[in-house]
């Protein structure tokens, strides 16, 4: 706060900007889940719900994050690639198992076609997407984590 | 694999430099500093000889691989 009155931007770290991704990810994925529920008036209360705290958080997440973005060095160029290379992996593997789950499901009522809407997909691509940068934070911080040992110094 | 054995404590505590010091002047960040020193991340030639010449030595003698 004292930097901010002298007019300095102080930096934020890359670890920060991770954590405010992958949060910004965790809030925003429930809106998306329930917006892949059937039509009802509860889901669109929860709709309204899910967009007012949505909103809310990723505003606040924003105004904690200006200033100055910390330059990435080369350990951490090599742990957001190796991130981004497990974070590609979801995605498939996301795809498999809603797979797996809908032919369950059409085996089970004996009907194995199901409609989906444009809507539907782009929802769902978009939740896909929103996984990935989840796994790809997550996976960053973990990688990037500072020896206990020497936390201080 | 062969493993990365380091100096660079040995030479951070001869100048007295703190981690945070030498990452500073090297431009990097200090995590990067504790997993050099720890060997569990190889640099590259630029940081590696940009580390040499902050304490006036070789990378040769800085940094060595053990199998």
């Amino acid at each position: 706060m004292k930097d901010m009155i002298k007019g300095k931007k102080k930096v934020n770290s890359l670890k920060k900007q991770a954590w405010i991704n992958l949060i910004c990810g965790a809030v925003t994925l429930p809106l998306y889940s329930v917006m892949l529920l059937p039509e009802t008036p509860l889901r669109k209360t929860l709709g309204n719900v899910f967009v007012f705290i949505t909103l809310a958080v990723v505003v606040l997440l924003c105004i904690c994050s200006s200033g100055k973005k910390e330059q990435a060095d080369e350990l951490s160029t090599a742990n957001m690639n190796r991130a981004g290379s497990i974070s590609a992996v979801i995605a498939p593997c996301i795809l498999l198992a809603v797979g797996i789950f809908m032919h369950l499901r059409g085996n089970y009522i004996h009907n194995t076609t199901f409609g989906i809407t444009g809507g539907d997909i782009i929802v769902f691509g978009v939740m896909i997407a929103n996984i990935s940068i989840i796994v790809k934070n997550g996976v960053f911080l973990w990688l990037d984590r500072t020896p206990k040992a020497e936390e201080e110094e | 694999m062969p493993e990365l054995k380091t100096k660079l404590k040995e030479y951070r505590a001869k100048y007295d430099m703190k981690q945070g010091e030498l990452a500073e002047r090297v431009g990097v960040r200090r995590e990067t500093i504790i997993r050099l020193e720890k060997g569990q991340y190889v640099p590259s030639l630029k940081l590696a000889m940009d580390i040499a010449g902050v304490f006036g030595t070789t990378v040769e003698e800085l940094f060595s691989f053990e199998d």
